[in-house]
């Protein structure tokens, strides 16, 4: 690969094997070698349910978790940056110049006793990593920037209060704020889901015209499938901590291998789920001996066999950039028996 | 690639079983009493509670135990004697009352009226809270304005300028520290009732057909009881000193029958002769009054924590 | 009553005429208001009407500030119609002291949050009890309704008679609300968004259960829901309002396969899908307006991607567009999304302003 292939290909967010454990607790830890990339001008989806680990993660990438309660392994980049071996200080102060970050509830993020304006211009005039602009620039750039996000009459609204705002603008002025720093990722952590589904479709639109414009990257996190697979480019299927499925999104609907993201998708009402090639008969109860060492999804999939209660499956890949982590991945050859026997000895893990 | 078996794929009914949860076991309704009283057993909770039942049973339960002298019944002989007397294990004050039966019957009476006049600021102020709760157009604002006033003096003056109109008498007492225990509860139950007023077994329960009063004693009372007698604890602090400083200006409880506060007010004057007469006294009503508080708070900290 | 009968009932009550009528219904309420002495009026409903026939159910669909929750706490009377008529069953349940006593008997409603639906200091007996009072039933009779009821939730009157709101999950919280709405047999059950406090796979657990006591009972549903996954499961008839006023009225499969309001054009498009290039994308323009200080000429004008000068100055009113399809727009569309051609003069239709 030349040069400038490299430069153009590095990923804005490269995390390998990231795995969270709270300190004195034995089990499986909750991020268990979690591995994807961010990049550039695309958006990466991060689908699981709740307590599936999905805001650990981010959290995790922003160094952000509480060391006394979590110990954190594994490989995290940022635009290159190993950022998991920084110090503390350092590490915020990079990352905050590089990602940040949109929160679920719009109106939790901003201070309701602060006028909208200046929140979008503290960043720029304030923080350890901003450009210190002066009252007068800082003011007009963040005009500028709510105009960018899609703010009606932005001189106006500068001096209003959150109250004043519909959710939908309220968290349009929260993407303003994050993109004052010249962000080139955003983590987005369920942005939309409080909000109502024509506002929904607004703000993924106007993050879809951030990403072809600004070529920013996004990490979007969300429970619903669905939203994910009609907006990002890729997806990754969280569940219980491991990633147990990673595909783009244009075949989630009629690829999907592992039986998690296909109850996921049978779950959406109003939808036809994909057909069922034959499969092995589940056994009945299983009793998971050790957690650590069984497939996550074993207590409620419908495949299960022996084998899923005794080793956990390896992500495998299954074709160009679709991996799964099943031992009996649906529409692809098992890769074990039913009763323990791996079918292809050496898998990735 | 090994030939693995298929069978018929699992139909619908075959699917795993879902997790369930434990069957509920069938349990007498004694049983359950019991189980909610145990989550009470914390420390916090425990301490303090045990100290008050202390001090209860030493008031009430002391004269007959330690067959004391009843109050007034001393004889001046005895004048001033010290601890450790033959027969008045802390001694005696000037009139030759011992000390001890002193501080008993004393108990007795500050407790009677703090919780007399705590549970009248209780019935009053919750009713009347409540009221203004429920009809916050204009009966709310109006109870809460008359609450207002009553709040705007220093309670302390409140009541005596009231037991002073009355006359000193323990009755007297106990209406006049009522009336401005009121304004409290009433402050109380007004904020927890608006709490729930809003909820939608509420809203059910009126299109139910439920009245009013049926509605508030049934549904708005049970949920608001909790932070109410959680205040009445505190509340029962405060009526304790009132009754302190009352007495100790002669406008609560006369002599001859002794309370914690007039026996501090009637022995000021030997405060470098004969101490104990004065501190002993203080002792009971701060540990009454600490242990009430602490109690209430540990209470509300088990709650908070479930 | 058993199942069948009670489904024989519903049945025999068809052609008797419309369980649910509504006319011209308002509801607003005074807010004071920054920068004003003056008390604002928010028009939260605003002359809505229609019909709910036996056994069916209408479901409302509407977004933030649109009014459905407040159209249906004002059919539980919480509180009443400022104007317009309300029936159930023939009988006022609009304002007053008969109308709320019908209200206590014909209409139920369950709640959207199932932990503040739920008094928790009451056993769950004495909650499904409770809209039993006005009936004043015997003690074994009303216990046997009781028991009655939870079963049909799959609820067990032994198991959970005696315990507390707080000691169920979420879901059978939910079923105790149900059944606390069927145990007096009401005319008409509200459903305020039921399933959206619930985790996904307790919502479909709920939503069929409410599909089959509907079968088993004849009962006739209003279902407010923002979900519209939820209203395709349950609804005959699904109307979609905007910031108090109902856009259109249709029976569920003609709505979502051709919808003739652009706002309900808009709401369907909006939804995710597996496959976002079936649907032409509608977008919504601009921010939500106030229920204070409404648009004039129809309400949707300021987000319509359609919208002409005559939309400002002209209210639309709701005309048979199809039969038992309603609009109230202009320009209604045609089936490719695209407002049609061929319609009458907006000036003869409308309300002038």
């Amino acid at each position: 690969m030349s040069g400038t292939e490299d430069a153009m290909s590095k990923p804005l967010v490269r995390v390998e094997d990231l795995t969270v454990r709270v300190i004195g607790r034995d089990g499986p830890p909750i991020l268990d070698r979690v591995s994807f990339t961010v990049e550039q001008g695309r958006m990466t989806a991060l689908v699981g349910e709740s307590g599936a680990g999905k805001s650990m993660t981010t959290k995790a990438v922003l160094g952000v978790l509480d060391e006394r309660i979590f110990t954190t392994s594994g490989t995290i980049e940022v635009d290159g940056r190993d950022v998991g071996s920084m110090r503390a200080r350092a590490r915020r102060r990079f990352t905050s110049s590089v990602a940040a970050l949109v929160f679920q509830n719009p109106t939790r993020a901003l201070n309701p006793t602060m006028r909208v304006g200046p929140q979008i211009a503290e960043a720029m005039r304030f923080s350890a990593s901003g450009a210190h602009l002066s009252e007068r620039e800082a003011r007009a750039k963040a005009i500028d920037l709510m105009k960018q996000v899609g703010i009606a009459a932005p001189e106006e609204r500068f001096y209003a209060f959150p109250h004043q705002m519909s959710g939908g603008m309220k968290q349009r002025a929260v993407i303003a704020i994050a993109l004052s720093m010249n962000p080139k990722v955003l983590f987005c952590d369920e942005p939309t889901s409080s909000l109502d589904v024509t506002t929904q479709a607004l703000i993924m639109d106007l993050l879809e015209e951030l990403r072809q414009r600004l070529g920013i990257g996004i990490l979007f996190i969300t429970h619903d499938l669905v939203l994910a697979a009609s907006r990002a480019d890729d997806v990754l299927v969280l569940h219980s901590g491991r990633v147990v499925e990673r595909m783009p999104v244009a075949g989630v609907f009629s690829e999907a291998a592992m039986p998690y993201t296909r109850d996921l998708i049978a779950r959406v009402p109003g939808v036809e789920p994909p057909a069922d090639p034959n499969r092995p008969a589940a056994q009945l109860p299983l009793r998971v001996v050790d957690r650590a060492a069984a497939c996550s999804y074993v207590g409620d999939c419908i495949y299960r066999q022996e084998i899923c209660a005794e080793r956990v499956p390896p992500l495998a890949p299954l074709g160009p950039d679709h991996a799964a982590r099943c031992w009996f991945p649906v529409g692809h050859p098992p890769l074990a028996e039913p009763s323990g026997a791996l079918v292809t000895e050496g898998s990735a893990t | 690639m090994s030939a693995v078996k298929t069978p018929t794929l699992p139909t619908p009914s075959q699917r795993s079983p879902r997790t369930r949860a434990i069957p509920l076991r069938r349990e007498g309704p004694a049983r359950m009493w019991w189980y909610r009283l145990r989550r009470y057993r914390r420390p916090g909770i425990i301490i303090p509670g045990a100290i008050l039942l202390l001090i209860v049973l030493f008031s009430f339960l002391g004269p007959i135990v330690l067959n004391s002298p009843k109050p007034g019944t001393g004889d001046l002989s005895d004048y001033m004697l010290p601890p450790g007397s033959p027969g008045h294990l802390l001694g005696t004050n000037a009139f030759g009352n011992d000390t001890l039966s002193q501080l008993m019957y004393g108990g007795q009476t500050t407790l009677i009226v703090a919780v007399c006049a705590t549970a009248l600021g209780l019935v009053a102020g919750t009713a009347l809270g409540m009221i203004a709760g429920y009809y916050q157009r204009i009966a709310g604002p109006v109870i809460m304005r008359v609450l207002d006033v009553i709040f705007a003096f220093p309670d302390i003056i409140l009541a005596i300028a009231i037991a002073a109109y009355l006359g000193p008498s323990m009755v007297n007492a106990i209406w006049a520290i009522g009336f401005f225990s009121v304004a409290g509860f009433g402050r109380i139950a007004r904020a927890q009732a608006l709490r729930v007023v809003h909820m939608d077994f509420v809203v059910a329960a009126r299109s139910s057909g439920s009245s009013a009063l049926r509605i508030l004693v049934t549904h708005v009372w049970p949920n608001i009881a909790g932070r109410v007698f959680a205040y009445g604890l505190v509340a029962f602090g405060y009526a304790m000193m009132a009754e302190a400083a009352l007495s100790y200006l002669g406008l609560g409880v006369p002599l001859p029958t002794p309370s914690w506060g007039n026996i501090i007010g009637t022995n000021q004057a030997y405060i470098s002769t004969a101490p104990q007469l004065l501190y002993l006294p203080a002792l009971c009503m701060f540990a009454t009054i600490a242990c009430a508080n602490l109690f209430s708070d540990a209470i509300q900290e088990k709650r908070a924590a479930e | 009553m058993t199942a069948t009968a009670a489904a024989e009932r519903a049945k025999s009550m068809i052609g008797e005429g419309p369980v649910v009528v509504a006319e011209h219904v308002v509801q607003e309420f005074r807010v004071a208001r920054r920068g004003s002495l003056r008390l604002a009026t928010v028009s939260a409903v605003a002359d809505v009407s229609f019909r709910i026939e036996p056994g069916k159910t209408l479901a409302v669909v509407g977004e933030t500030g649109s009014g459905k929750t407040t159209l249906a706490r004002t059919l539980l009377g919480a509180p009443p119609l400022k104007s317009g008529r309300l029936l159930v069953q023939g009988l006022d349940v609009g304002r007053g002291r008969a109308a709320a006593r019908n209200r206590g008997r014909l209409v139920q409603m369950i709640f959207q949050d199932p932990s503040s639906a739920l008094d928790p200091t009451w056993s769950v007996e004495r909650i499904v009890g409770e809209p039993l009072r006005p009936l004043r039933l015997g003690g074994e009779e009303r216990r046997r309704r009781i028991v009655d009821a939870l079963a049909r939730v799959g609820l067990d009157y032994e198991l959970h008679g005696r315990r507390r709101p707080s000691e169920l999950s979420g879901g059978q919280q939910q079923r105790v609300a149900i059944a606390r709405a069927l145990v007096s047999r009401p005319a008409l059950v509200v459903a305020d968004e039921p399933v959206t406090a619930l985790d996904a796979a307790t919502q479909s657990q709920v939503v069929e259960l409410l599909a089959e006591l509907q079968r088993d009972f004849g009962l006739t549903y209003l279902l407010i829901a923002h979900d519209l996954s939820v209203v395709q499961l349950l609804a005959d008839n699904v109307a979609t309002m905007y910031l108090g006023k109902f856009c259109e009225e249709a029976p569920t499969e003609a709505l979502f396969g051709a919808p003739a309001h652009p706002y309900t054009a808009a709401l369907l498009s909006a939804i995710p899908s597996f496959t976002p290039d079936e649907r032409p994308r509608i977008r919504l323009l601009g921010e939500p307006p106030s229920p204070i200080d409404p648009p004039s000429g129809c309400r949707f004008r300021t987000r319509c991607a359609f919208a002409k000068e005559v939309c400002a100055r002209i209210e639309p009113v709701k005309r048979e567009l199809e039969p038992d399809h309603y609009v109230a727009c202009h320009f209604p569309l045609d089936e490719n999304g695209v407002p049609r051609t061929d319609e009458p003069d907006p000036e003869s239709l409308g309300i002038s302003r």
